[in-house]
């Protein structure tokens, strides 16, 4: 009677046992389809370049503001480089670009201007 | 006796855990690394990247891109020295797996007019490739798309909208 006891609660232990290894498994196997899905785009996050590669395109934009030239013939980079008023220059990047860009117009003129000089 | 037959059912029970484990390990490998990866997005911006530096000489818009003669659909891909043949391997050699789209809008820098100004003013479009990919392709992290400004040495002002698609549909992740 007491070894069948003993026989029993062993094979409860075992029962848990594999429980806890199948639960296991099923949250591994979950968590590599989710990830297998991200790779292939399905949970709308494709491979995506981190790199500020494509902020070329507005750096582009903004040297083309600098090699413009204002009203009275000066151009915008000599006038932001001389740290005079930019408004005017702002304004183009408004015309094309988010709120976003503008933010980032500070850091990038001096990123530009640090390139030049 | 009884022992005996315990111990046998436990060798069993052991391979049966053994067998469950090792199955989900290959399962997981097999799904994780038998998913195709998304590459459209990183070479349509690429090919978009490409675009620009074909456009632009020395920071200033070529003066080849206003002649229609030297700068058109037809001698697009020459004029970028871009190849659009891709590897026979899925059979697309007959179909276009891309398509660039340029459009060049008039702009006056002193009165920078809002979007639905300049919109208006195209004064160039350049297509090539599988057009049809522009309809399929719309979901943002699909296509590549910037606009930017730049100007010609003489001084005249333009906004230069450009898109790229890629579609490669059988080697890429859908």
């Amino acid at each position: 009677m007491v070894y069948k006891r003993a026989q029993v609660s062993e094979a409860i232990i075992w029962l848990i046992a594999t429980a806890i290894v199948v639960g296991l498994l099923v949250v591994s196997v979950y968590a590599t389809s989710k990830l297998a899905d991200d790779k292939t785009g399905k949970e709308e996050s494709t491979l995506e370049i981190k790199t500020s590669y494509l902020d070329s395109v507005y750096f582009h934009s903004l040297v083309g503001i600098f090699l413009t030239k204002n009203s009275k013939g000066v151009l915008f980079g000599d006038e932001i480089s001389l740290g005079e008023d930019t408004g005017k220059a702002r304004e183009i990047l408004r015309s094309i670009y988010t709120l976003k860009y503008e933010e980032e117009w500070t850091p990038s003129v001096t990123a530009i201007l640090g390139g030049i000089r | 006796m009884d022992k005996r037959g315990a111990k046998k059912l436990m060798i069993f029970y052991w391979f049966l855990l053994f067998g469950i484990v090792a199955g989900g390990v290959v399962y997981q490998v097999a799904v994780f690394y038998g998913a195709p990866y998304n590459f459209r997005k990183i070479e349509s911006e690429i090919l978009l990247k490409k675009t620009i530096d074909c456009l632009l000489e020395k920071n200033y818009l070529r003066e080849e891109v206003f002649d229609a003669t030297k700068f058109n659909n037809k001698n697009l891909l020459e004029q970028c020295k871009f190849t659009f043949q891709v590897e026979d391997e899925y059979d697309n050699s007959e179909r276009a797996q891309y398509y660039i789209k340029i459009d060049i809008f008039n702009f006056d820098p002193l009165k920078s007019p809002p979007r639905e100004e300049w919109e208006k003013s195209r004064i160039i479009n350049l297509e090539i490739g599988n057009s049809n990919l522009n309809t399929v392709m719309t979901k943002e992290n699909e296509i590549s798309s910037k606009e930017f400004y730049s100007l010609r040495e003489s001084g005249e002002s333009y906004i230069i909208k450009i898109l790229a698609i890629v579609g490669k549909f059988e080697k890429n992740g859908l």
